[in-house]
């Protein structure tokens, strides 16, 4: 490398600064081109920005042109012909850099004279960081930019009341971020989201910025809040019963699980339900068994009997073809009735004998029951059960946020236990989609709560567990609006209608009707499914405790046996 | 900077020269200066000018100051070009001997070379180009250096002959000599109407001539210089694709190739004259008007404009300039 060519570096290197800088003009002009549009669609409700948006977008392009300046080439050869042009070197730079061979007689002192030359210049002043029609240009963009979302975004020149009104949108805004936070916006959520949920998120999100950007009116943020809390609540009711066959499957699952045991201990024929079966139960159905196979077997003597009649009847020559038609046709319908009696009665033999070892595989039951493992999923299906009905039914699902993490923290600490039990982990596999099909159903009710409360309008309280938590009657439309609240309020509140003042007014009369916890309408809130084992515990303490007579203990028992028998179907 | 000891001779010696010159002429620099890059640059000069400017004066003092042959022609409508070149003569013993004509000589001044018919005018072509004449199927190489200077009167068209362009192109420069100012005037007239006559000393050798041509030959051009050279010269051809539109308007023809080379030899001896070892495009640009003002033909619509070539050429360097640009953008 010449001396010459190692003296050009400095300028090469000063080059790219000066053009990093207009770079980083060009770039910021184009982001605040950008921004000029995005603000002005913005202002047009076309779509969303903010100012940080905006700004990064800038900031994005501005960058992108400062490195796109200082990585393009910058060739030697136009370097020298360049600086020769801007510092009045008369082309000596050019003319040295063609040639550095020394090959004729002025080419020694050429190449000293572009030395000497350009070391009497400096870089800066041959390419002065300078303010362009770049950055002139970026800066005009930037404000109209600004002032463009200024003006699509401050309620400058507006009257008081629609001033009034866009507060009140923002506000509903607000409620409508948190309420699409809480419920899709965590760890969780955004791993476990179906498409249909992230539909609905993200039309949650678009109808918050336009209420942060006011950018509906109040009907049509009323209209939007209704669409999308009908939305949620229909995704809670698919969920709900996508959770419900899930468990179905997990039912089934479990009594794979239970047969399987009873196939181990050699108990194949007993089917789980007979395992499970009381001793008194088995006792009555076996006599039940018995008593039918008592009466098919009368009933297949008496079949014989007619048999041998008929046969005897045919024996005789004497009879017409019309009368043997008939005999023959009495007969084969007797030995069909035979052969079906035949088949009841060996199905009756079969299920006796089952009976018979239904009590070996009682025992089998009792040891695998008894099994923590086994228990706790037990546990965990009712309660799925039982979460995915309440919400079937009343609309809001049994599961708090933290249950639910409980109980799937529980479901995954099994899942890491289990390594052989093929039958078991089926059994936890589908226990986990139904897990999250409740996350789901949780999610889904929590924005539909949340948003259908939504409109602060006049006559409209906020309302469920995604708005504030004041039961506050803002104003009289006419209409009757129901506070949906049952999970937010406590107490033993009972009442269910709200007395006052009648109206002057001639239209429907208004009345606040207040979900209690306790009940709701005419029915409790509570299913008893939930309160069952701890009034089964009591009951059984009470037993304990109390001198009472083993057949009515027996009696009690039985009586909650025969709840949970039912709750499990 | 180490001094190139032949570009510092060249600039010594050219210097000496001018200041001889200058002790006859007065004013005048730049035709003093152009004469002399034509005998630098092995170049013919016409000069044109009003009667009386001192052009034929001019002419003599180089001759004197170089110490070398000169001779005038004065031209004339009846001239024929055997007055010019030579002609073979019976001598003694009836044997035929060429006898030279002003021709030969160092420094010839063809005077008023416009009075002279076209057939006189074009014996000068091979003296001007090769170097030599041919006069009875013999040809007879003239002594070098060689240098033509023709003057013509721009005003008097009677019982003139405007030099053919082929004859035009053969010249390296063509000088406009003008009016001196009313300074110069006094000294002239206080210079010639005295008793004192100033005569200029011999400071320069034929050899020396001969080698300052060889020094003009070596300095370098860079080729986005010579890329611009020779854009100006494509700028001139009015149907060439780089044709300036002040060009394509108003030439009927640009520049020959000779045109090409008589610019960027010129360029070069300013290059030297400028104390530079490279020719740069404003030598380029000095050297273009002298060089091509007689090498374009302008059309009659250029006439009708007021257009004469020396605004062409303005105009032409006004757009190349405007498309040589700054290769480094920021």
């Amino acid at each position: 490398m010449s001396n010459l060519t190692k003296r050009l570096k400095a300028f090469e290197t000063r080059v790219r600064i000066v053009r990093s800088w207009r770079g980083l003009a060009m770039g910021a002009c184009v982001g605040t081109i950008v921004s000029t549009v995005w603000a002005v669609l913005d202002w047009r409700s076309v779509v969303y920005t903010e100012w940080s948006w905006m700004g990064a977008v800038t900031g994005a392009c501005a960058v992108v042109g400062a490195v796109i300046g200082l990585v393009l080439p910058v060739p030697v050869q136009g370097l020298a012909r360049s600086i020769d042009r801007r510092a009045g070197l008369e082309d000596r730079l050019t003319t040295a850099h063609e040639r550095t061979e020394n090959a004729d007689a002025f080419d020694g002192a050429l190449q000293f004279d572009a030395e000497e030359r350009l070391s009497q210049i400096r870089p800066k002043t041959v390419y002065p960081i300078r303010l362009g029609k770049w950055h002139g240009g970026a800066l005009l963009f930037g404000l109209i930019a600004a002032a463009i979302f200024i003006l699509g975004n401050a309620p400058i020149a507006m009257s008081e009341e629609s001033r009034k009104d866009r507060e009140e949108i923002k506000k509903l805004g607000e409620t409508v971020k948190r309420v699409t936070k809480e419920n899709f916006e965590t760890p969780e959520a955004k791993q476990e989201m179906s498409p249909d949920e992230k539909r609905l998120a993200d039309e949650l999100r678009r109808f918050d910025r336009d209420l942060e950007k006011a950018h509906l009116s109040k009907e049509d943020a009323l209209q939007k809040s209704n669409e999308l809390a009908q939305k949620a609540d229909e995704l809670m009711q698919n969920a709900a019963k996508a959770s419900e066959q899930d468990l179905a499957q997990a039912e089934s699952a479990r009594e794979q699980l239970e047969k399987g045991e009873l196939e181990k201990a050699g108990l194949g024929d007993v089917s789980p339900q007979m395992a499970q079966m009381s001793p008194g139960e088995r006792l009555e159905k076996l006599n039940q068994a018995k008593r039918q196979a008592q009466d098919l077997k009368n009933r297949l003597n008496d079949l014989a009997r007619q048999l041998d009649e008929i046969n005897r009847k045919l024996a005789n020559k004497n009879l017409s073809p019309e009368e043997r038609k008939a005999l023959e046709a009495k007969k084969a319908e007797i030995e069909k009735q035979i052969a079906k009696l035949n088949s009841e009665l060996r199905q009756n033999a079969d299920m006796q004998k089952a009976l018979e070892l239904s009590r070996e595989a009682q025992e089998v039951f009792r040891k695998m029951t008894q099994d923590p493992m086994y228990k706790e999923l037990m546990e965990i299906e009712k309660k799925l059960a039982q979460n995915s009905s309440s919400a079937k039914n009343s609309g809001h699902p049994k599961l708090t946020d933290e249950q639910r993490k409980q109980l799937k923290e529980a479901l995954e600490k099994l899942a890491a236990q289990l390594k052989d039990a093929k039958a078991m982990k089926a059994y936890l596999a589908a226990l986990l989609e139904a897990m999250k099909k409740a996350s789901e159903l949780s999610r889904c009710n929590g924005a539909g709560v949340g948003i259908s409360g939504l409109p602060s309008m006049p006559g409209m309280a906020p309302a469920g567990p995604g708005a504030p938590t004041e039961d506050v009657w803002q104003g009289d439309s006419g209409q009757i609006h129901k506070l949906d609240k049952a999970e937010a309020s406590k107490g033993t509140t009972t009442t269910d209608v709200i007395s006052g003042d009648q109206r002057p007014a001639t239209g429907p009369q208004a009345y606040v009707e207040i979900r209690a916890p306790s009940m709701v309408g005419n029915r409790t809130s509570v299913p008893y499914r939930d309160v069952l084992p701890s009034y089964e515990k009591k009951a059984e303490s009470a037993l304990n405790r109390q001198q009472i007579p083993k057949e009515h203990q027996k009696r009690v028992k039985q009586y909650f046996d025969s709840l949970t028998g039912a709750n499990r179907k | 900077m180490p001094e190139q000891p032949e570009a510092t001779w060249f600039c010594e010696t050219f210097e000496r020269v001018r200041q001889e010159v200058q002790k006859v002429i007065v004013g005048q620099h730049d035709i003093v200066e152009g004469v002399l890059v034509g005998l630098a640059a092995s170049g013919n000069i016409l000069l044109e000018g009003m009667p009386g400017l001192g052009k034929t004066l001019l002419v003599r003092s180089l001759s004197r100051t170089l110490s070398l042959n000169f001779s005038r022609i004065q031209f004339t409508p009846d001239m024929m070009p055997a007055d010019v070149t030579g002609t073979n003569v019976l001598g003694e013993g009836r044997v035929s001997e060429f006898r030279r004509g002003p021709i030969f000589a160092n420094i010839v001044l063809a005077d008023e070379i416009n009075r002279a018919t076209p057939k006189t005018q074009s014996a000068m072509l091979e003296a001007m180009q090769e170097r030599s004449v041919t006069v009875g199927g013999k040809r007879h190489a003239l002594e070098e250096p060689f240098l033509v200077m023709a003057t013509q009167n721009p005003i008097e068209q009677e019982g003139t002959y405007p030099l053919p362009e082929a004859q035009l192109d053969r010249f390296f420069y063509k000088l406009i000599v003008g009016y001196p100012t009313k300074e110069e005037l006094a000294e002239v007239v206080t210079r010639t109407t005295g008793t004192l006559e100033q005569e200029p000393n011999v400071v320069a050798s034929r050899e020396d001539v001969i080698r300052m041509r060889n020094i003009v030959r070596e300095v370098p051009v860079a080729h986005p210089v010579l890329d611009y050279g020779l854009s100006m010269i494509v700028a001139t051809h009015p149907e060439g694709e780089g044709a300036s539109p002040v060009a394509a308007r108003y030439c009927r023809y640009g520049s020959s190739p000779r045109g090409a080379q008589a610019l960027i030899t010129a360029g070069k001896v300013h290059a030297l004259l400028a104390g530079r070892y490279n020719v740069s495009k404003e030598d380029l640009k000095r050297a273009l008007k002298p060089v091509l003002r007689h090498r374009i033909l302008l059309n009659f619509e250029a006439e009708a404009d007021g257009m004469n070539a020396d605004k062409v050429l303005d105009e032409v360097i006004a757009f190349v300039d405007n498309r040589d640009r700054d290769p480094i953008k920021v």
